[in-house]
């Protein structure tokens, strides 16, 4: 049975998208078949699938440049790759190193090995000799004599107290005496 | 001292030949492996890229600005951009249907930002429309003046198709890409790029229709 249809009319609505899959190129070949044997009875199909195969060609425009332009185009492409790429800092090579975990794992290095010298050599670092050196007057030390005098000042002191004590002793003897 | 001097002439034309042979190779390496040299640095890979899809790329900007100048800078933009990121890339789809994405993405940018001037800018064009037509038949001044008119008509028609449509239609049609790399550049499914096929060619068909 062959139907007739307008000439610009629509296809067959089940065979509209398998006609274009056809023309493309694109249908399974189960489909193809089935297309092929529709065509041989649907003059409206037919005018359809003529009509895209009329228009669509024309629809493709020729962009066909000479060689010279291809080979600018490349250069100028090339150029411009060239002037994009990114200069190699030295320091953005060494933040990119240090980046997300060698930073903290330095650190936490770097207190584990504090702690540890802390602990392990307490008491093997004394602190600065002079502080628990007696401080001593320049002009005194510049006369070791004057140094005894201040040592002998302790005896004075005995010797006060003694005699104070004594003098109380004393004065109790004497009233004693008395 | 020849023998030293015989060593060196040796590793010389050694290492001439081996940095010939890698020139060489260069244009027999499938995209992954120029995509992975370029990923290290390699710049004369990503020149045998360019090389390789330098015409594709300018034809599909074409198609969408139908200005030989637009489609060179967005295809050149759309080199350098691809370059930048291609650490980007994954691999996941293929360098052609990524780089492809690029090109439509940015020729489809360019058409909004456009917007009312491309029009206009086309209606220019048609006072010359020998610019645009380079293939019409030139037997005689009348045929010549319809084969222009027409395949205006058809430019405008393809321009007035929707966005999806389009880029479905034009990766199909003039750059003869499969659907399903189609699909791929789109991010959609085949079927739906089976559809947008379909409507685009029923409205090219209906618009053509009215005109002749």
């Amino acid at each position: 049975m062959i139907r007739d249809k307008d000439a610009h009319g629509s296809a067959c609505e089940q065979f509209e998208e398998k006609l274009v899959l056809y023309y493309f190129g694109d249908c399974p070949p189960a489909e193809q078949e089935r297309v092929e044997a529709h065509l041989k009875e649907c003059v409206s199909c037919g005018c359809f699938l003529e009509d895209i195969r009329t228009m669509l060609p024309k629809t493709a425009d020729s962009t066909s440049m000479p060689d010279a332009f291809w080979h600018d185009y490349y250069a100028e492409v090339m150029t411009k790759v060239a002037a994009v790429e990114p200069r190699a800092y030295w320091w953005k090579e060494w933040v990119s190193f240090l980046g997300s975990w060698p930073v903290p794992a330095f650190g936490a290095a770097v207190v584990i090995i504090l702690a540890l010298t802390l602990a392990f050599t307490k008491g093997m670092w004394r602190a600065d000799d002079r502080a628990a050196k007696e401080i001593i007057p320049r002009e005194i030390v510049a006369d070791p004599g004057k140094l005894d005098f201040f040592k002998t000042m302790d005896v004075l002191e005995s010797l006060e107290f003694l005699e104070a004590v004594e003098g109380t002793t004393s004065t109790r003897g004497r009233i004693h005496r008395l | 001292m020849s023998f030293f001097f015989r060593i060196g002439v040796n590793i010389f034309s050694w290492l001439c030949t081996r940095w010939s042979t890698k020139m060489e190779s260069r244009a027999d390496l499938k995209d992954e492996d120029l995509v992975a040299r370029c990923r290290e640095g390699d710049k004369q890979a990503f020149g045998v890229l360019v090389q390789r899809y330098m015409k594709k790329a300018f034809g599909i900007a074409f198609d969408y600005t139908r200005d030989r100048e637009a489609a060179k800078d967005l295809s050149q933009e759309a080199f350098l951009r691809a370059y930048l990121q291609i650490k980007r890339f994954d691999g996941r789809s293929t360098f052609y249907t990524w780089f492809y994405r690029i090109v439509v993405n940015l020729s489809l940018d360019y058409l909004r930002r456009r917007g009312r001037a491309r029009w206009e800018r086309f209606d220019e064009t048609a006072e010359n429309p020998a610019e645009r037509a380079p293939m019409v038949d030139s037997s005689t001044p009348d045929r010549v003046l319809m084969a222009q008119e027409t395949v205006l008509r058809v430019a405008r028609a393809v321009e007035t198709l929707p966005t999806s449509h389009r880029t479905a239609f034009l990766l199909r049609n003039h750059q003869g890409l499969s659907i399903p790399d189609i699909a791929r550049v789109m991010k959609t499914t085949d079927g739906t790029v089976r559809v947008f096929l379909h409507r685009a060619v029923a409205a090219l068909r209906q618009t053509l229709a009215e005109i002749a």
